[in-house]
C-alpha cells in the first residue's frame, strides 16, 4: 500500500505534442491511479508554458526541456517518445538519463518529488 | 477513473514476455492480452488500463515484433483473448505480427503514430475501428478495447 505519513499533494503536468495523445492521456491516467493523491493534469505541447504558469507544478513529464523561464521545479523529466533515445530525468537538481523508463522508473521520479516537497536546500530542475 | 493500485499491483506488471496475473470472479477461463509497443512507459500504463478497466485478467508485454513472437510461440495461440499492437515497432513493421495473430484468431488493436486509418486497416485487414493513431485519447483506445472485449462473448478465453 502507499504508505505516507502526512503525504504532501504533488501537482504533476504531462505536456507532450497532440500527435501523441495517446500517450500523454495514458501516462496521466496511470499516475493518478497509482499515485491517487496526486493532482494529474495533461495538456498539448503547445500549451506547456501557460500551463506551467498557471499551474505551477512540481512535476513536469514532457517531450522538451526545461528552461529557466518555467520556473524551478522539483522535477523534470524530458520523456523522449522514440524508445531508443534517451530520457532526461531531473530529481531535486540532480540529473540522470533513462533509455526507455518504465512505468516504475516514473513512479521513483514522482515518489522522490513528493519527498522533497517542503525540503530545505532542495536543488531545482 | 481507474481504481486505485497500491505498488504492489505495479510490481506485477510485468517483465517482457512474462504474465501479469489479476483473476477475475465472473468467467471461467483467463482473458490474457498481448501488449506489443516499444514504449516501456506507454505499454506498462496500458497495462493496467487493460486489466482495471475491462474484464482482461492477464497481459504479456513485448517490445519489439521478436519478442512478440517468443511469447507467441511459447504459449499456444488460443491463449490469448486479445491483442494490441503498435505498428512502429523497431524490427519489423507490426503489419506482419497482426497477420499472424489474425491468423491465429486473435482479434487486434492496432496503434500507429500515422493518421492514415484506412490505408493502414486496408494494409492489416483490420476494420477502421481496430486502427487507431498515437493522436487517440485515452477514451477512444479504452472505447475500443472494451469493444474487442465485448465482442469475445463470455465463453471466449
Amino acid at each position: 500500500m502507499h504508505e505516507r505519513e502526512e503525504a504532501a499533494d504533488i501537482r504533476i503536468l504531462v505536456a507532450l505534442e497532440d500527435d501523441y495523445r495517446a500517450y500523454r492521456d495514458v501516462i496521466a491516467v496511470g499516475i493518478h491511479a497509482l499515485r491517487p493523491h496526486t493532482e494529474v493534469t495533461n495538456a498539448a505541447l503547445k500549451k506547456l508554458e501557460e500551463e506551467v504558469g498557471r499551474l505551477e507544478p512540481d512535476v513536469v513529464i514532457s517531450s522538451v526541456a526545461a528552461r529557466a523561464d518555467y520556473g524551478q521545479r522539483l522535477a523534470w523529466v524530458e520523456l523522449s517518445l522514440d524508445p531508443a533515445r534517451p530520457s532526461k530525468v531531473c530529481v531535486g537538481g540532480r540529473f540522470t538519463e533513462r533509455i526507455n523508463p518504465g512505468l516504475e522508473a516514473l513512479l521513483e521520479v514522482v515518489d522522490e518529488a513528493e519527498r522533497l516537497v517542503g525540503s530545505e536546500n532542495t536543488g531545482a530542475c | 477513473m481507474l481504481a486505485t493500485m497500491n505498488s504492489e499491483q505495479t510490481e506485477k506488471n510485468v517483465p517482457i514476455g512474462g504474465v501479469a496475473s489479476r483473476h477475475v470472479e465472473g468467467h471461467a477461463r483467463t482473458r490474457r492480452v498481448l501488449l506489443v509497443d516499444d514504449h516501456a512507459l506507454f505499454r506498462g500504463v496500458l497495462a493496467i488500463i487493460c486489466e482495471e478497466q475491462t474484464s482482461l485478467d492477464e497481459n504479456v508485454q513485448a517490445g519489439s515484433l521478436a519478442e512478440a513472437r517468443r511469447a507467441l510461440s511459447s504459449r499456444n495461440s488460443k491463449s490469448f483473448a486479445l491483442a494490441v499492437v503498435d505498428l512502429d515497432l523497431p524490427d519489423e513493421d507490426g503489419v506482419e505480427l497482426i497477420g499472424e495473430l489474425r491468423q491465429a484468431g486473435i482479434p487486434v488493436l492496432a496503434l500507429s503514430a500515422s493518421r492514415d486509418h484506412e490505408r493502414l486497416a486496408g494494409v492489416s485487414g483490420l476494420e477502421p475501428g481496430q486502427v487507431l493513431s498515437t493522436a487517440a485519447s485515452y477514451d477512444e483506445i479504452l472505447g475500443a478495447v472494451r469493444k474487442l472485449v465485448e465482442d469475445l462473448g463470455e465463453e471466449s478465453p
